[in-house]
């Protein structure tokens, strides 16, 4: 392996030889064809893992490639002075402009952190970043026409998708005033950042779309896996029992959003299956699955600092057990 | 000779394009998506593809192209791929009882709601009809789904940990977005034969009479012969 003295004077960093990486690859090919081999794909945790691990990613990552498009797109072609102008908007035009936008952006939540990401680090104020990142995958029209499709349509329909859309806001808001209001800085530095330094638009916007592509992605994997071995070893009929206390059930569909990690475009169809529990603490689940599950839990801890995860858990999950207890009496 | 951190981004963004458009070319997408989502992966191909075309094309004298793949790198670009390692060693796998006895939404899925687009059409009866008939007396009068009427079902054979042999418990996987989000609908079996002579997630081609036990509708009188895995896998709700 070679070792390189950094320009800079950094510590040597080690390079990977072109020979290392084609052995490495014929390895790769060797280690597949004796797994298939092996009948190892039988086993039933092993095929439980696995499948719900690669159908998670394989879902989640050509939206984090869009949002990466987007990103890149704002990092390349929006001026600077347009995100100073915004920057300068009170913080009470920012917000509700933030959650205006997150219900017209139809991606699920892998998509709309890089997008969020991005609007931070050009100078829009950090609680309508989180605003929008939090809002976009609970109240773009895709999302809520699955609910509606989801229960039925009718008048449990219309009621759902108010519920989610009301709900989905109402946490984005609260989250983004709890974490963001003093607008210290959020985000967390990334190694890769310091060659962004381009001659054209063009290769600032594939250089920008590629590294937030695989950046993203490598955490959305991570929680992917995190998110099939809970699948696996965790016997989600424990919840059964408490499905019919109005607190804990609720508690324990938040517990459960958290631990899935679905995709929003697709979890008010499991919502909607969960017969044992009340509608509102389905609402529970359809809230806060967008907000906070295993996979985003990896992602938000590369994005953010400052304890992110702790500080959005601290919010969200009171605000989403209270306002789906406020739906449940209302309807 | 090095590679440098622009080829090795390259390599993950070409591979994953052609991880996706091998799922596609190979039919494998049903075995982790259902319809709505199937669309996902060649939008997902043809993305990265133009991406890593985008990418090769405009970096050719960025920053990126001089700097050296390092060892930190390698190890995370080697995450990012590690959905297509597993995804090509599972190509055959596909979820059984360990994954439809964790499902809470196996124990009391809700069909009423699917009743009328199950209603509708000659759709032939299966594991999904014959549940939401036995929960919807409407769906059931309207599709003949009744005790006497003849069934042919297709399955594994569903036995949770610690659950009894009998009666046989035939199942399916019904997908809407990805496996995460599968449900599995197990219809019981009364067959001629012990159901302890099959083994737990055997693939099974059942055919028999419906009948009314306990409040559930059962297929009796079942004759019973091993199946290959089919192809596809898992049913689909029809949304």
């Amino acid at each position: 392996m070679a070792v390189a003295e950094h320009p800079t004077g950094a510590p040597p960093v080690r390079r990977v030889p072109l020979w290392q990486v084609t052995v490495a690859f014929w390895v790769l090919v060797v280690v597949v064809l004796a797994l298939r081999a092996s009948g190892l794909p039988d086993s039933p945790r092993i095929a439980t893992f696995g499948l719900v691990f690669a159908s998670i990613a394989v879902e989640a990552l050509p939206f984090v490639l869009l949002g990466a498009l987007v990103s890149a797109a704002v990092a390349a072609f929006v001026p600077d002075r347009t995100f100073e102008r915004i920057g300068r908007l009170p913080r009470a035009l920012q917000i509700p402009g933030a959650a205006a936008c997150a219900v017209a952006f139809p991606v699920c939540e892998c998509g709309s952190v890089p997008v969020a990401r991005r609007l931070i680090a050009r100078g829009v104020h950090p609680a309508a970043g989180i605003v929008f990142m939090l809002a976009a995958p609970v109240v773009n029209p895709i999302v809520l026409g699955s609910t509606w499709v989801a229960y039925g349509g009718g008048r449990r329909g219309a009621e759902m998708v108010v519920g989610r859309a009301a709900l989905g806001l109402v946490v984005a808001v609260t989250s983004g005033l709890a974490i963001g209001r003093r607008g210290e800085a959020l985000l967390r530095a990334r190694g890769d950042e310091e060659d962004h330094d381009h001659d054209s638009r063009g290769a600032s916007f594939a250089d920008h779309l590629a590294s937030d592509f695989l950046f993203m992605g490598r955490f959305v994997v991570l929680g992917a896996a995190l998110a099939a071995l809970l699948q696996t070893v965790v016997p989600q009929g424990l919840a059964t029992g408490l499905a019919g206390t109005p607190v804990l059930g609720t508690l324990v569909l938040i517990g459960l959003a958290f631990m899935l990690s679905l995709c929003s475009e697709a979890d008010a169809f499991v919502a909607a299956s969960f017969v044992a529990f009340p509608l509102h603490a389905q609402l529970a689940f359809l809230a806060f699955g967008p907000v906070l599950d295993t996979k985003l839990a990896v992602l938000y801890g590369a994005t953010f600092r400052g304890r992110f995860v702790l500080r959005l858990l601290l919010v969200a999950v009171p605000t989403c057990l209270l306002g789906s207890l406020a739906f449940g009496v209302l309807t | 000779m090095s590679l440098t951190a622009r080829s090795g981004r390259l390599a993950v963004l070409v591979a994953w394009t052609g991880f996706l458009a091998w799922l596609v070319l190979a039919d494998q997408v049903p075995r982790y998506l259902g319809p709505r989502t199937a669309w996902i992966v060649p939008a997902g191909a043809v993305g990265l593809a133009v991406a890593a075309v985008a990418y090769a094309r405009w970096t050719r004298s960025a920053p990126v192209a001089r700097r050296a793949l390092t060892v930190t790198e390698t190890l995370r670009l080697s995450a990012v791929l590690a959905p297509i390692l597993v995804g090509l060693v599972m190509s055959g796998a596909t979820l059984g009882s360990l994954a439809a006895g964790n499902k809470l939404a196996g124990r009391g899925i809700d069909l009423t709601n699917l009743a009328g687009s199950l209603g509708r059409g000659g759709k032939p009866i299966d594991f999904l009809l014959v549940r939401g008939a036995q929960e919807d007396p409407k769906l059931a009068r309207e599709r003949g789904i009744e005790p006497g009427r003849a069934v042919e079902l297709t399955g594994f054979v569903y036995r949770p940990a610690g659950g009894p042999g009998r009666p046989l418990r035939l199942a399916r996987f019904y997908i809407t977005c990805c496996v995460a989000d599968s449900v599995a609908i197990d219809v019981p079996v009364y067959a001629t034969r012990d159901a302890s002579a099959y083994r737990r997630d055997a693939w099974l081609h059942v055919s028999g009479v419906l009948a009314s036990r306990h409040g559930e509708l059962v297929v009796e009188g079942a004759r019973v012969g091993r199946v290959p895995k089919p192809k596809h896998p898992y049913k689909l709700f029809a949304l």
